[in-house]
């Protein structure tokens, strides 16, 4: 088992916003494909720590997630059986939540 | 004689070459800009909203006088009070006939001046509004020669708050003219320098929260939140405001968006506003069964535009119609919830949106459409700046 921890405001940006690259550089859509999917295809868990960011829009959260599901990487239960969701700021408590009901709609449109 | 009959590709492809033809005759004669197919049903939309609008506000018109240093010029006198809120139509008309100033300059070959000097009193809104039209016609000029060129203007005669505002704010650096004494901040308004951006720029949102806590000392209860809203607002703006193909008249289509964060010192208020030049908040919203079912499920049975927004808000969905792809328009909303007694405007289309938390909202219907979607927090202080 190797375990990997990604924090998104050191390894990515303190300000992660927007859904697609081509209108931004910190988007959801570049997220997904240089961080997330060569993470979830290298390590067995994964830790995706939120603390140190401005707040998580929705754009951007949805992107990530949501898109892992429509690009058919992994499903919201195998996402969340190897992923753990950290972030100790209370008002991104509600991540895990926020990234499951994304990661879910995903699965059903 | 008669005219060879073309295939349907063969016609595709002569409309293509003589498109591209045109452009790089337009642009070598500096017209690049207004550029547009003769046939474009979207410049022929856009010209009839325009007229819609000119019709209902009038026209800015200017009178040709003597300027110090600048010489005879067009001199447009902006009005003495600035505002959408008891001043629409007047502030609209001004704002539209500083956009249209450079389609004006080329096609009747006259030098324009604006006059500020009348101006007394600018609402927030209005001044960052009246900014991106200042930056537009510097920034994104007609031709490279007049391109980055500050706009001729003489602060001595100003009013010296609006100096004050003005400078603070950032427009001296678009006008050709600088105040003779560095003023302190306004005596009623303290403001932040504008930003502009043409990315999803969630840092310069952020740079734009901390200046204005910098200067009134008025942290917002729940910071994530607000930048979550002035960042989804940003976003919104190159997902949604600009689509292709959308053309504008009379001026440009430029892409990009606005921001500003102003501290009323009476109300103990800061405002933190997103402009955009774009289609407009209600016309990006989906026309599909599934809005339509959404307005039923409101009771809503003639929906006006501001109906349209409220649903947008309280009902997730944006026009892509795909599940929890619109949730920007809630998290703008939710900065409202989390600071009480603050309020979200919102001026697009023909729509007046004001959400104050829960299920209190007041709409409106604007006389004629807005110039483009503004997007407004006044977000309330307990305490005061000393």
């Amino acid at each position: 088992m190797n375990d990997h921890t990604i924090n998104v405001a050191a390894d990515y940006s303190p300000t992660p916003l927007g859904r697609h690259s081509k209108h931004g550089n910190y988007s959801g859509q570049r997220f997904r494909d240089e961080l997330l999917i060569p993470a979830l295809n290298k390590y067995d868990r994964l830790i995706i720590d939120f603390d140190g960011v401005a707040g998580l829009p929705s754009s951007f959260l949805e992107e990530a997630f949501g898109g892992l599901v429509r690009k058919r990487v992994i499903t919201a239960q195998k996402f969340f059986s190897r992923v753990e969701i950290h972030a100790t700021n209370p008002s991104l408590s509600l991540a895990s939540d926020r990234i499951f009901r994304y990661m879910e709609a995903a699965g059903v449109n | 004689m008669r005219m060879k009959k073309l295939s349907q590709k063969k016609k595709i492809k002569k409309i293509r070459h003589d498109k591209k033809y045109l452009y790089k005759l337009a642009k070598r004669r500096g017209r690049s800009c207004l550029f547009h197919h003769k046939d474009s049903t979207e410049l022929s939309e856009s010209k009839k909203l325009y007229a819609r609008q000119i019709t209902a506000v009038g026209r800015f018109e200017g009178k040709r006088r003597k300027i110090p240093i600048h010489g005879v010029r067009k001199a447009f006198d902006l009005p003495e009070n600035l505002d959408f809120e008891g001043n629409y139509d007047t502030s609209l008309k001004c704002l539209l006939g500083i956009r249209a100033l450079g389609d004006m300059q080329r096609r009747n070959k006259f030098n324009y001046y604006l006059e500020f000097s009348l101006l007394k009193n600018i609402s927030p809104a209005a001044l960052l509004v009246l900014t991106a039209e200042l930056d537009c016609r510097v920034g994104y000029a007609n031709t490279a020669r007049r391109k980055g060129q500050r706009l001729p203007a003489d602060s001595q005669k100003w009013n010296p708050h609006i100096t004050a505002l003005f400078q603070d704010f950032g427009i001296f650096e678009l006008l050709c003219a600088q105040p003779e004494v560095r003023m302190t901040y306004g005596d009623k308004l303290k403001a932040v320098k504008f930003r502009r951006g043409t990315t999803q720029d969630g840092d310069a949102a952020l740079r734009l929260i901390h200046e204005i806590v910098e200067v009134t000392g008025n942290e917002p209860n729940s910071q994530e939140r607000l930048w979550e809203g002035i960042g989804e607002a940003v976003a919104n703006v190159l997902d949604h405001a600009y689509p292709h193909p959308y053309v504008s008249y009379p001026a440009k289509r430029i892409a990009a968006w606005w921001a500003g964060a102003i501290y009323d010192n009476l109300s103990h208020t800061t405002h933190f506003m997103v402009y955009d030049r774009g289609i407009g908040l209600p016309a990006s919203l989906p026309k599909k069964e599934g809005f339509q079912a959404l307005l039923a499920r409101l009771a809503i049975s003639n929906p006006t535009e501001a109906h349209l927004v409220w649903a947008a808000i309280k009902n997730p969905q944006s026009s892509t119609l795909l599940g929890y792809r619109g949730e920007g328009l809630r998290q703008m909303a939710e900065v409202v919830d989390n600071h009480k007694g603050s309020s979200l405007q919102i001026l697009s289309g023909n729509a007046s949106m004001t959400y104050l938390g829960g299920e209190n909202k007041i709409l409106k219907n604007l006389p004629v459409e807005f110039c483009g979607t503004l997007i407004e927090w006044r977000i309330k202080h307990e305490r005061s700046y000393n």
